[in-house]
């Protein structure tokens, strides 16, 4: 590995890491502790959904995790408060899981949060080195997103 | 809509509504996130509205014509 690969992989961990470290302070001090990134996460799949709910089995499908895990989050959620599960007005087999009042205020919260994250990097950055940026960044995630199928 | 929104936020923060100026900041009114996120729910309870939270709406006039335009 010459020079510069092995700092823009220095550079590609290091700045993933930061972002997640940034991320799970704001919302540490934001949900007052009570919440972990991956709730947070969870409580934004769900709102995402159709009627802004989701069954078990789509969360875990759009997080690209396992239904278990998914179960155990969720009862995580609504032990705490944050989500509740409904049952389906057509089909009784049907389980939804829907936010609450104060789900819906974390999700709020997190969203608000990556805004001003982007907004601070957007003053960073001038006009054309945004729009370089957002080019190299797409190729990039398309990159990844092909390696990883 | 401004009225409504400083007598919510009078009532939230437990002040006069004199003491709430409209073109300040949240955080100089002593805002925290949560407090907006609470506040913008409130208000959104009491008008039957969806809104965003947004950095774009940070003071009483700002939010009140970012309501204007959703309503």
């Amino acid at each position: 590995m010459n020079n510069r690969m092995q700092e823009l992989n220095t550079l590609f961990v290091d700045t993933f890491d930061a972002i997640r470290q940034v991320e799970e302070k704001s919302l540490k001090h934001v949900g007052g502790g009570k919440l972990s990134i991956a709730e947070f996460h969870t409580l934004e799949c769900i709102s995402e959904g159709e009627d802004n709910r989701r069954t078990v089995g789509e969360i875990a499908e759009a997080l690209s995790v396992t239904v278990p895990t998914v179960t155990v989050c969720v009862n995580k959620l609504v032990k705490k408060g944050y989500a509740v599960k409904t049952r389906s007005e057509t089909d009784a087999r049907v389980a939804y899981v829907e936010l609450t009042r104060e789900g819906r205020k974390m999700n709020r919260l997190h969203r608000y949060f990556h805004e001003q994250m982007l907004g601070a990097i957007d003053e960073e950055f001038s006009e054309e080195e945004m729009e370089y940026l957002l080019r190299c960044i797409r190729r990039l995630n398309m990159f990844f997103k092909e390696k990883s199928e | 809509m401004k009225e409504k929104i400083v007598e919510i936020l009078a009532d939230y923060k437990n002040v006069d509504i004199s003491e709430i100026k409209t073109d300040v900041p949240f955080t100089e009114l002593g805002l925290d996130s949560l407090d907006v996120a609470e506040l913008v729910m409130q208000i959104e309870d009491e008008l039957g509205v969806t809104l965003e939270m947004s950095i774009k709406y940070n003071t009483v006039d700002k939010l009140a014509d970012y309501i204007a335009e959703r309503t």
